[in-house]
C-alpha cells in the first residue's frame, strides 16, 4: 500500500533524480578513467616515463618550461643563475693571485727540505754525522778527518742557505702563472740534490768527496764490504717475505720452505716481489716442481693471482752507501 | 551508460569497469598488469610447499662478504691439505675433520666475514691469521687424531711463527739501520733485542700494511757513544705509499665446492649453501 500523500508524481520524480545522479557519477568516473589512461594521474616512480602516445606533447611542454626558466628567473627565487663553467683557462701572461716576497720564497724552498731552514741544517748535519759514526765503528776514524769532514758538511750547509737567498732574492714578486713555473723548476733543481739518492743523479754531497779522499784503501774496502753486508740483509729480508706470501698462497710446510729458499738466494732478482715469484714458480721445470710441490699445489700454480682493489703499502728504500 | 561504454575505446572500457568493481583490479590495470595476474593464488600442496621453502634462495651476499668466504675456504682448504702433509691422516681422520670443518666454518668464521665486509678501504683483516686459529682448534678437538700428530701440527705452526718473526723484525731492523746507522754486526744484534721483545701485535701491524718503529730505548744499548748522541735521521732514505689494488697472496675456493682432504670430500648431508651475489636474481 502506498502512503497517501505519495503520489505518481512523487515516484517519477525519484525516479529522475536517480537518472540524474546516475548520470553525474557516471561523468566523474569517466573523466578519471579518461585520466588515468592519458597519463596525468601517473605513478610517482614513472614520472618521467610519460605515455608514449603523449609523450611528445608532455616533453615539447617541459623542453619549453625549461628553456623559460633559464632565460627568466622565477619572480620568487632570489638566488642569481650559477654561472657556467665555460670559462677559459687563465692565459699565460696573467697574473698568479698572490704576491710572492723573497721571504715567502724562502718558505716555498724549505717546505721541501724538512720545513725550515733550522731543520734543514739540524737534518744535515745530522746525516754527516750518522755516516761519520758508522764509519767510526766498521773501520775506525781519525778525528782530524772527523773534523774536516764535519766542518765541509757545515760550509756545504752554509753555501746552499746563500743559494737559497739569492735564488729567493731574484724571484718575481708579482710572477705570472708562466713565471711561477719557470721559477718552481729552478727551486727544484737547487734542492733535487737533498732528496734521497734515488730520485737524484747529481754528484755526492762535497763532504762524501772530502771523506772519499781521506780515507785509505782498505777502510774503503771495509766500508765496501760492510756496505754489501747490510744490503744482503735488507734483500734477504724482502725474498723471505715473498717466500711467506708465496707459501700463504700455496699452503706450503716448512719442509718445502726449506727446499724453496736456496733458488730464492740463486736468483734474487726473482724473489722481490709476489708477481715475479709466481711466474718464476710458473715456469719451473715440471720436474722440480714435482720435487717441491704436492699435486694439489701444482694445480694451484697453474691459476693466476687474484688481484684486489684494497690498498696496498709500497715501501721504497733508497739505501746508504756509506 | 552502456551506449557510452561501448563508445569508449578498450583501455577505457576497462577503466570505466575497474573504477565501478573493484580497486584490486583497478591497481592491476593502472600498471598494466593483465587480469590473469590478479587470479587468487593456487593453494599448494603442504608437500610441495614445504619442498619450495626448503628450495628458497641463500641470502645474497655483497662482493666483499664472497670475497672474504672465498678466500676463507681457500685458506682452510690449503691448511687442510697441509695437516695432511704433516700428519698423515688415515682415511677416518681425514672424514672427521673434513665433516667437521664444513659443518662449523661459517659460524666459526663469521665474524671474519663480517669484520672484511664492514672494514674500509684498507681492509684490515688477518685471514690467515683467523683462520690458522679456527683450523688449530678443529685439530686440537679432533677425537681420532693422536697427540702425536696434534703436536706434530703445533710444530708446524711454529715454524711458520718463525718465519713471520724473522720477516718483521728483518723490516724493523732495515728500518733501524738507516735511521741510527748501524754496522752489519749492530743489525745482527738488534735482531736478537727484537726477539726478545716480540710482540704478537707486531705480525698484526705488518699484515695491515706497516712496518712497527724500532724505538730508539730498545737498542741503545747496542749503540756507541756517538751514535746515541746523534739521534735518528730523519729522512732515513726510505718512502711508503699506497697504490690501489694489486695481486693478493690469498688462495680462493669456490663456494659450491666440497672441503677434500685426502681423498675424501666432506659428507653430502651436510648443505653447502649456494649464495647468490648481490643485485642477481637467484
Amino acid at each position: 500500500m502506498m502512503h497517501p500523500l505519495f503520489t505518481k508524481h512523487h515516484t517519477c520524480f525519484i525516479l529522475q533524480s536517480t537518472a540524474i545522479f546516475t548520470a553525474i557519477f557516471t561523468a566523474i568516473f569517466t573523466a578519471i578513467a579518461m585520466m588515468t589512461s592519458l597519463g596525468y594521474a601517473q605513478d610517482p616512480k614513472n614520472k618521467n616515463q610519460p605515455n608514449p602516445q603523449t609523450a611528445p606533447n608532455i616533453a615539447d611542454k617541459k623542453t619549453e618550461d625549461n628553456n623559460a626558466s633559464e632565460k627568466i628567473p622565477r619572480i620568487f627565487d632570489r638566488n642569481s643563475p650559477e654561472p657556467e663553467d665555460d670559462n677559459p683557462p687563465p692565459p699565460k701572461n696573467a697574473m698568479v693571485n698572490f704576491a710572492m716576497d723573497p721571504d715567502r720564497w724562502i718558505d716555498v724552498i724549505y717546505s721541501q727540505l724538512g720545513g725550515s731552514e733550522s731543520t734543514f741544517e739540524q737534518f744535515q748535519r745530522r746525516r754527516a754525522r750518522i755516516s761519520l759514526n758508522r764509519i767510526e765503528l766498521i773501520c775506525g776514524l781519525d778525528e782530524s778527518i772527523r773534523e774536516k769532514v764535519q766542518a765541509t758538511a757545515d760550509l756545504e750547509i752554509q753555501r746552499f742557505k746563500t743559494e737559497v737567498l739569492t735564488l729567493a732574492s731574484q724571484a718575481p714578486r708579482n710572477p705570472t702563472q708562466e713565471e711561477y713555473q719557470e721559477f718552481y723548476n729552478r727551486i727544484h733543481k737547487l734542492t733535487q740534490k737533498y732528496q734521497p739518492r734515488m730520485l737524484n743523479k747529481t754528484d755526492p754531497f762535497l763532504w762524501q768527496k772530502v771523506l772519499s779522499t781521506n780515507l785509505s784503501e782498505t777502510q774503503q774496502t771495509a766500508i765496501k764490504n760492510e756496505a754489501e753486508k747490510r744490503t744482503e740483509y735488507r734483500e734477504q729480508t724482502v725474498r723471505l717475505e715473498t717466500v711467506l706470501r708465496i707459501s700463504r698462497r700455496l699452503g706450503l710446510t716448512s719442509k718445502q720452505r726449506e727446499k724453496l729458499l736456496p733458488y730464492t738466494q740463486s736468483q734474487p732478482e726473482s724473489w722481490k716481489t709476489l708477481e715475479r715469484a709466481w711466474q718464476t714458480l710458473q715456469s719451473f721445470p715440471d720436474k722440480e716442481k714435482q720435487n717441491l710441490f704436492t699435486n694439489e699445489q701444482i694445480a694451484e700454480l697453474k691459476k693466476p693471482l687474484e688481484t684486489t682493489d684494497e690498498l696496498q703499502l709500497v715501501v721504497r728504500e733508497f739505501g746508504e752507501e756509506w | 551508460m552502456i551506449s557510452l561504454t561501448l563508445a569508449m575505446n578498450n583501455s577505457l572500457a576497462r577503466n570505466l569497469f575497474c573504477l565501478g568493481g573493484s580497486l584490486l583490479c583497478t591497481f592491476a590495470l593502472h600498471n598494466n598488469v593483465g587480469y590473469a595476474q590478479v587470479l587468487p593464488a593456487i593453494q599448494l600442496r603442504p608437500a610441495i610447499r614445504a619442498a619450495v621453502v626448503a628450495a628458497a634462495p641463500a641470502p645474497a651476499l655483497n662482493d666483499k662478504d664472497l670475497a672474504a668466504r672465498r678466500w676463507t675456504r681457500g685458506l682452510i682448504q690449503q691448511e687442510l691439505h697441509s695437516v695432511h702433509s704433516v700428519c698423515k691422516l688415515n682415511p677416518e681422520q681425514a672424514k672427521e675433520l673434513v665433516d667437521a670443518i664444513e659443518s662449523q666454518w661459517k659460524s666459526k668464521l663469521a665474524s671474519t666475514f663480517r669484520s672484511y665486509a664492514e672494514s674500509n678501504q684498507r681492509g684490515g683483516v688477518d685471514f690467515e691469521f683467523r683462520v690458522e686459529n679456527a683450523v688449530r682448534a678443529w685439530v686440537q678437538a679432533s677425537t681420532s687424531l693422536s697427540e702425536d700428530q696434534k703436536k706434530a701440527w703445533d710444530e708446524e705452526i711454529e715454524s711458520r711463527n718463525t718465519l713471520r718473526r724473522r720477516v718483521v723484525i728483518g723490516k724493523m731492523v732495515a728500518d733501524a739501520e738507516r735511521k741510527y746507522g748501524l754496522s752489519s754486526s749492530q743489525m745482527q744484534e738488534a735482531e736478537k733485542l727484537l726477539l726478545d721483545r716480540w710482540k704478537e701485535a707486531w705480525w698484526v701491524m705488518y699484515r695491515h700494511g706497516t712496518t712497527p718503529e724500532t724505538k730508539f730505548a730498545w737498542i741503545s744499548s747496542i749503540l756507541s757513544e756517538s751514535q746515541r748522541t746523534a739521534g735518528s735521521d730523519p729522512n732515513a732514505l726510505r718512502q711508503e705509499y699506497y697504490t690501489s689494488g694489486g695481486a693478493t697472496d690469498l688462495p680462493s675456493k669456490s663456494l659450491n665446492e666440497r672441503f677434500e682432504v685426502a681423498g675424501v670430500e666432506s659428507d653430502q648431508s651436510i648443505s653447502i649453501e649456494a649464495v647468490t651475489p648481490a643485485g642477481q636474481k637467484p
